[in-house]
């Protein structure tokens, strides 16, 4: 199950319930059991057991480690544990893809990757607690957590459904401790909770997949389309990447704070973001502080005699590497090569600036501004090759929606092609609907840093004879404006 | 501490920020992880010191960053670390 | 935790009352649409004309007796046979069905496309699911691996939960009182196609017969057991109802019949005589090789509106239907 599936509605009062009328000194065992419930629902046996294999190997690695008597076994234990993690990961990510891949190569497909064929239920989740555990053993390693010697705690800490299919990744110091703390009822979580879930519900299904119907049809055939409907389908790809995303986050840590657990926020307001690097410190943040943490930062210390250029260096490898993470095609290495070229170019830059003595200016309003549409286009133009299901099709996406521009604009001057290009051949009830929806998304964008600080802010604001009825009326524009034909979430395949 | 904050100014080009030991690397405009090496490296070659990976994880404010050069110094000055 | 309990518990039950609310009101008011509006004609009206595009171009119902044309583009005789299924049950006045009946209704690719494909499984799944019964539902649904256009069909149309009930457009007038148009009705069809245009042309029959009758290896693709199938339902649909039918075999400009693969035309002649020996009462009306000019074709495959009026006044008289 995920939680847009109906039985998932079923299954969080049960747990809570379960949870709630246990003893404290059980409740573990009570979410643990849950959680492996929750994974086994999707009816892959070797997922439940990449998860043992991942949860057994670290704890014990963990224990190795800080036992360890001298540095080099202290190294070893570490790097053991490690490898086991990223066994596992390979193991299940990219042997799926290789063998896709070698099937694809004897059944002559053209050899891209379907990005949402069905999901292969062979590896959700894996990247992300085997990514955790790594992070949990080297911060063991580095002296900055003491080991947990419970299993019960520690499995729990790897294995906790919210976060189970797609993070956010937790840090051993923000997720271990609040799981021994006694349970006392609080009715702020409740609700904020429940508020917060809602929140991301309405994001996944009113917004990402209604948004997903324009840009299925462009990217499930790129070739029919050229000029301006390129360009507004990858900008409907990045907010409807954006609120699957971002839902399933807010859906996550409103399923974990109804049990008083307050996981990481993973998004503040990317697309306000007036550079690629803080465009990284705002999206998907549990996984970029961990590459910021355990790639990146080795590497640049390990390179710091070159300086600049040695950050640049370690800013390539480490989004490769985040390329890689997301899948092994061109397409998402592409991806990845771009934002480093990004980070690498603008650590330059700004090195070059200061070697040319020019003083540093806070930027006015108008600079800001073009800050941020040129960074929210040079992400557009990365998501362009995430999403496209071939590299020709990126390609041909990147060339024609530019070289095709004049003409396409020439067809909407003569009222031509309206559907078509404009519509991306849906009914325009759709199209107005989509666009409201993003107008939405910027007058929320403009309010608060994150979606959580509004629905709080609405909560303080509203007295409650205005809110039950928004709340109500909520509810049915979900049941409306719903897409339930809409796919799995797309982080999913990560 | 006061060689500490002219590192800090230079590095980042602001002279006019004030740095105390309880300064944290959000304070100042422009130290983030990407320019945070070569507020190290000018560090460690105006001081004469190594920082290890693991040393550089600890330090939560200036003040965490100043009590370990110091611990350094005295190291070396009584004849043990580099030169 | 008494406190929550008690609040959600009333939150849950007044979105749930409010649904179901909502609901009722959306079920009454497609009900309506489907009873009063789409399936009632009025008492004058006694002769169906049924099918797809062919019929829907070559049958002016003006010139016949009391008729109204309810075709359908693309439309086979699985959609067919559920759309008279309520027609005939909800107009008692009906005494003839004229039911267009070409080489291409018994085409097996063509007409198997809303169950080969998925995706046109869904979107069909979706238009027709009002007309359709447990059996017809079950062979759509057979296709879709995706579980949710079942459901969510299954939750609009039976439960009626307001489901992109914005894209209803029928049931938004019928809500206002605004009179309801043909067109807002996603199976009722454009009625009596008027066309003004004619250009025969021979890459565009090519693609045409390709279309129909080929397969993804350019074979014939075979005759569709299915269609033959739905259609003996509709024969014995007519005879519950004590209609008369008339199987319409609309005309074809000579160039395009001569692309038609001869085992296409071979099958579809041992399939005709075998449903009219079997049931007599059928009556079978060959206008095919009618001699039109060029002008008359809308394209290689349909009449315009000038071919319809010769051929309409002709099948009147066959039909003793004339004014």
């Amino acid at each position: 199950m995920t939680f847009t599936s109906p039985v998932y509605f079923l299954f969080w009062p049960a747990a809570f319930l379960l949870f709630y009328f246990s003893r404290d000194r059980h409740r573990w065992l009570v979410l643990l059991l849950s959680s492996l419930v929750f994974y086994a629902t999707l009816k892959a046996p070797s997922l439940l057991i990449a998860l043992t294999g991942v949860t057994v190997l670290t704890y014990f690695s963990g224990r190795w480690v800080a036992a360890a008597k001298t540095p080099r076994r202290k190294s070893q234990a570490f790097w053991l544990g490690v490898t086991a993690n990223l066994a596992i990961l390979v193991g299940f990510r990219y042997l799926a893809v290789l063998i896709e891949g070698l099937n694809a190569l004897s059944g002559s497909i053209d050899g891209g990757r379907h990005v949402f064929a069905v999901v292969e239920p062979i590896s959700i989740g894996v990247s992300y607690y085997s990514f955790q555990a790594i992070s949990y053993l080297a911060d063991v390693y580095l002296d900055v957590e003491k080991p947990e010697k419970h299993f019960g705690y520690f499995a729990l800490y790897i294995s906790f459904f919210p976060k189970l299919l797609q993070g956010p990744i937790e840090r051993a110091g923000d997720l271990l401790p609040q799981l021994r703390r006694p349970y006392v009822f609080s009715y702020e979580n409740m609700r904020s909770g429940l508020l917060l879930f809602a929140w991301g519900l309405f994001k996944k299904v009113v917004i990402s997949d209604r948004l997903a119907l324009f840009v299925n049809e462009v990217y499930g055939n790129v070739h029919a389309f050229s000029g301006l409907p390129l360009i507004i389908a990858t900008y409907f790809y990045a907010f409807q990447i954006y609120c699957d995303f971002s839902g399933y986050t807010d859906m996550a840590l409103g399923a974990g704070r109804v049990f008083n657990f307050n996981l990481t926020q993973n998004f503040g307001n990317p697309y306000r973001a007036t550079s690629v690097a803080m465009f990284w410190r705002r999206w998907h943040i549990s996984f970029s502080r961990w590459i910021l943490d355990y790639i990146f930062k080795p590497l640049q210390f390990r390179f710091r005699l070159w300086r600049d250029w040695g950050t640049a260096l370690a800013l390539l490898i480490t989004f490769l590497i985040c390329g890689v993470w997301h899948g092994a095609t061109g397409g998402f290495v592409i991806w990845g090569l771009l934002h480093g070229l990004y980070m690498s170019c603008s650590v330059l830059y700004r090195g070059l600036g200061k070697r040319f003595g020019r003083k540093k200016r806070k930027p006015s309003r108008l600079a800001e501004v073009w800050q941020t549409i040129a960074t929210f286009h040079l992400v557009c133009l990365a998501w362009v090759f995430f999403r496209a299901r071939s590299l020709a099709d990126a390609f041909y996406v990147v060339h024609h929606s530019i070289a095709d521009l004049p003409s396409s604009f020439a067809r909407l001057a003569k009222r031509d092609a309206l559907v078509h290009d404009i519509y991306l051949n849906q009914s325009n009830k759709e199209f107005f609907l989509a666009i409201t929806c993003l107008g939405l998304l910027a007058v929320l964008a403009r309010a608060t840093t994150t979606h959580e600080a509004t629905v709080h802010a609405f909560r303080r604001w509203a007295p409650i004879w205005l809110r039950w009825p928004a709340y109500l009326g909520f509810v049915l524009a979900m049941v409306v404006f719903g897409v339930f034909y809409g796919g799995a979430f797309i982080y999913f395949q990560f | 501490m006061e060689k500490l904050a002219e590192i800090i100014r230079t590095v980042f080009d602001d002279d006019s920020v004030e740095i105390g030991s309880q300064t944290m690397a959000h304070d100042v405009d422009g130290w983030d992880s990407l320019s945070h090496i070569n507020l190290v490296l000018a560090i460690e070659s105006g001081f004469n010191i190594k920082f290890s990976q693991k040393e550089l994880l600890t330090f939560k404010n200036v003040g965490d960053l100043h009590d370990s050069i110091n611990a350094k110094i005295a190291l070396r000055q009584n004849g043990v670390g580099k030169a | 935790m008494r406190r929550f309990v008690a609040r959600f518990v009333l939150f849950v039950v007044l979105a749930a009352g409010m649904l179901l609310a909502v609901s009722s009101v959306c079920r009454h008011l497609r009900k309506r649409v489907l009873d009063d509006r789409v399936f009632v004609f009025g008492a004058g009206i006694t002769t169906l004309i049924a099918g797809d595009s062919h019929p829907q171009a070559a049958v002016n119902p003006a010139l016949l007796r009391g008729a109204e044309n309810i075709c359908e583009g693309q439309e086979g005789y699985f959609f067919t046979y559920y759309k008279l299924k309520y027609f005939l049950r909800r107009n008692p006045q009906i005494t003839h069905v004229i039911l267009g009946f070409s080489y291409q209704n018994l085409a097996r690719r063509y007409q198997e496309l809303f169950i080969s494909s998925e995706q046109e499984a869904t979107r069909l799944l979706g238009s027709y699911f009002v007309l359709l019964d447990d059996e017809g539902v079950e062979l759509l649904r057979a296709r879709i691996s995706n579980k949710r256009p079942y459901y969510v069909n299954l939750l609009k149309f039976r439960y009626g939960l307001p489901i992109q009930v914005y894209r209803d457009k029928e049931l938004l007038r019928e809500a206002v009182g605004a009179p309801l148009r043909r067109v807002d009705v996603p199976f009722f069809g454009g009625g009596f196609h008027k066309g003004e245009n004619s250009r025969v042309e021979g890459k565009q029959m090519d693609a045409k017969v390709r279309l129909y009758f080929q397969d993804e290896n350019g074979m014939y693709s075979g005759l569709s057991t299915l269609m033959v199938e739905y259609l003996e339902k509709i024969i014995h649909l007519c005879a519950e109802h004590g209609v008369d039918l008339t199987l319409y075999n609309a005309p074809l400009h000579a160039s395009f019949k001569s692309r038609i693969p001869g085992q296409a035309i071979i099958d579809f002649a041992k399939v005709k005589d075998d449903l009219l020996a079997r049931f007599p009462k059928v009556r079978y009306v060959d206008q095919v090789d009618e001699s039109l000019p060029n002008e008359s074709f809308g394209d290689g495959d349909h009449v315009n509106s000038l071919g319809a009026t010769v051929v309409t006044g002709k099948l009147a008289r066959l039909v003793q239907l004339s004014h």
